[in-house]
């Protein structure tokens, strides 16, 4: 059984990736197991400052999911560069993906400037979907004309790979992904949270202290199915599907709606062997359905 | 702290109401643990785990002991002896023991139980202890074994009030103070106690491991997440007035 991907010119060993901000910066897993196994990693959202993020609380459960207004804490990119970095490397040997958030276009270009010295780093995933921060983020991935400007702006200071993160929270998914791909973007990350709320009986107000927050989990996979599956048809861009993914068949079935690799979120903070669970099983189930290539399966749910 | 997390499936030895809502449940397996850290248990049909701290731990088993507030501490009343559960554990820092010390440990409601196992190592180390409770419900004190002053409100044979009011009520001897309680509780105790000591903490957690700095504090010593760094701090480490 191959499980070995291309995203464009970059090989993985298979399709799993732990998707930016429910893995940390990698380390934190090590105590689980050997995090070698994973295709890459995507990393924390990182920006310009450090940030501390939304008050707390910040997590809410609901029916196969959860919600979480984090709100982007990071150190700051120079200890992501400087401390986060150099200690996963000496655990991790292959290629990361490192996650980029702002709330102006300069932040956006400073962040990607940096980065891009940063050998370790293969892909550049920029978050333009964050529904937890006030400026920015989610902004950007709602506005084609900013995007497009902020895409353009970015290929112009990066020569590494550039994945743009969309958010689910818009009209026409279709649209801003070619909006992306007439800029310039080399591939896509398709969903981050969609955005939502719980409140508490007996206080009667919301259980975030933020309100709103973004929605994950099981519960969201059929909306990252669907938006992968359009996307995959409209645009020649590479797909890294997420959403709602936490088993082998969760990964077969977004990689026949048009993902080339998967990113697991949440499921990693339910079941911290999530991603060593799926890598196992994968080869298992290529067996039974049939499946010798991985690669050959991208896309398979759609006509042409 | 050196022992590592991992997932395992645990039996169930017993889960018994101990009075109305709360339960005592037993487990059977020899846990490598400190007083303070807490477990992390997959409950059928929710999909977040839920933490619950470390009761007592014994050679061949350990306890917990926790309260119905809402529909997962529901569905886990309902678990019976031999099933099959799946915990995270041991998670969090837990609390330093000090030795030689008169001790003060404070606690609250259903914020108690951790402080049963502190009290049984803090003996060990040859500390005074001095057992200080706060029960809304005198129906809820399950903790007589241990010897606690009681706090409670409109019955005569206890002391009428909460811990504060017994604390500025009565001249007690202590030189450190532990405590775990609802966050008013914890917030008066910060401002009356002058001594070192520790508190421990509680916040809704998405992993509980450290992944997804859902529980992040800020603290006088930077941001600390409460499931890695917590939920055990030092009592004047945590500005409570945020809270
Ligand atoms: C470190 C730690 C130790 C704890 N130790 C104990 C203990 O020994 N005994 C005990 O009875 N309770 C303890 N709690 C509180 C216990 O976790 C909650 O009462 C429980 O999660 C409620 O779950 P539920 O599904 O019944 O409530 P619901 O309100 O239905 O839960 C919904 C979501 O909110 C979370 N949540 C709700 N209340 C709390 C809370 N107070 N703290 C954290 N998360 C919450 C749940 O975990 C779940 O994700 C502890 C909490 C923490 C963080
Ligand atoms: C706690 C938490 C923190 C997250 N932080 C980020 C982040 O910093 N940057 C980002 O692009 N996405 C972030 N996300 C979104 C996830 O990467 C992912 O897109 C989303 O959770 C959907 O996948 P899932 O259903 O598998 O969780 C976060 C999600 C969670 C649950
Ligand atoms: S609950 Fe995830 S970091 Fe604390």
């Amino acid at each position: 059984m191959n499980t070995k991907i291309k995203l464009l010119n970059l090989e993985l060993d298979n399709p799993i990736i732990p998707a930016s901000g429910t893995y940390g910066f990698g380390y934190e897993f090590v105590k689980f197991y050997d995090i070698n196994i994973l295709g890459s990693i995507s990393l924390k959202g990182t920006t310009i400052e450090s940030r501390y993020g939304n008050p707390l609380p910040r997590i809410a459960e609901c029916k196969a999911g959860m919600i979480n207004a984090v709100g982007l804490q990071n150190p700051g990119i120079d200890a992501v560069l400087n401390e986060e970095i150099p200690k996963l490397s000496e655990v991790y040997h292959k290629w990361v993906i490192a996650n980029v958030a702002g709330s102006t276009i300069e932040d956006y270009l400073e962040c990607a400037k940096k980065f891009d010295a940063c050998d370790k780093i293969g892909i550049l995933e920029i978050n333009v979907s964050c529904p937890n921060v006030k400026h920015g983020g989610l902004a950007f991935g709602q506005d084609e004309t900013m995007l497009y400007e902020l895409i353009t702006k970015l290929k112009a200071v990066t020569t590494k790979s550039l994945f743009i993160k969309l958010s689910p929270n818009v009209s026409d998914i279709v649209s801003i992904a070619k909006t992306c791909e007439k800029a310039g973007a080399d591939g896509l990350v398709l969903i981050n949270t969609l955005l939502g709320m719980r409140i508490d009986l007996k206080t009667r107000k919301p259980i975030i202290h933020n309100k709103m927050g973004g929605f994950s989990g099981p519960a969201i996979k059929p909306v990252a199915l669907r938006m992968v599956f359009q996307v995959y048809q409209a645009t020649n861009l590479p797909i890294i599907g997420c959403g709602g993914i936490e088993n082998a068949s969760d990964v077969i079935e977004m990689m026949l709606a048009g993902a080339s690799a998967v990113q697991v979120g949440s499921a990693n903070l339910v079941d911290p062997y999530a991603c060593q669970k799926i890598i196992n099983d994968l080869p298992i189930l290529m067996q039974e359905l049939g499946i010798n290539n991985l690669s050959d399966i991208i896309g398979g749910a759609c006509d042409e | 702290m050196l022992i590592q997390s991992k997932v395992e499936k645990i039996k169930v030895i017993s889960n018994k109401e101990v009075a109305k809502d709360i339960y005592q449940m037993s487990f059977a397996a020899s846990l490598h643990a400190v007083p303070g850290q807490f477990i992390n248990i997959k409950v059928k049909d929710c999909y977040l785990r839920r933490p619950i701290s470390i009761a007592n731990i014994e050679e061949d088993h350990f306890e917990i002991i926790y309260k119905v507030v809402g529909e997962g501490t529901k569905i886990l009343s309902n678990y019976q002896s031999n099933d099959i559960l799946d915990i995270l554990l041991p998670l969090g820092n837990g609390y330093t023991l000090v030795e030689n010390k008169k001790v003060l440990v404070c606690g609250g409601g259903i914020g108690i139980p951790p402080l049963l196992e502190l009290i049984k190592q803090l003996k060990k180390y040859n500390n005074e202890v001095i057992f200080l409770i706060g029960l809304n419900d005198i129906n809820e004190n399950i903790y007589q074994d241990y010897h606690p002053i009681i706090c409670t409100m409109n019955k005569s044979e206890y002391f009428n009030g909460n811990v504060i009011d017994y604390l500025k009520a009565n001249h007690l001897d202590y030189n450190y103070v532990y405590a775990c309680g609802p966050m008013p509780m914890l917030n008066a105790l910060q401002k009356y106690v002058t001594c070192e000591g520790q508190i421990s903490i509680e916040e809704r957690m998405g992993c509980g491991f450290g992944a997804c700095v859902g529980c992040t504090c800020k603290t006088k010593h930077g941001y600390k997440r409460i499931c890695l760094d917590g939920p055990v701090f030092e009592i004047k480490e945590l500005d409570l007035d945020e809270y």
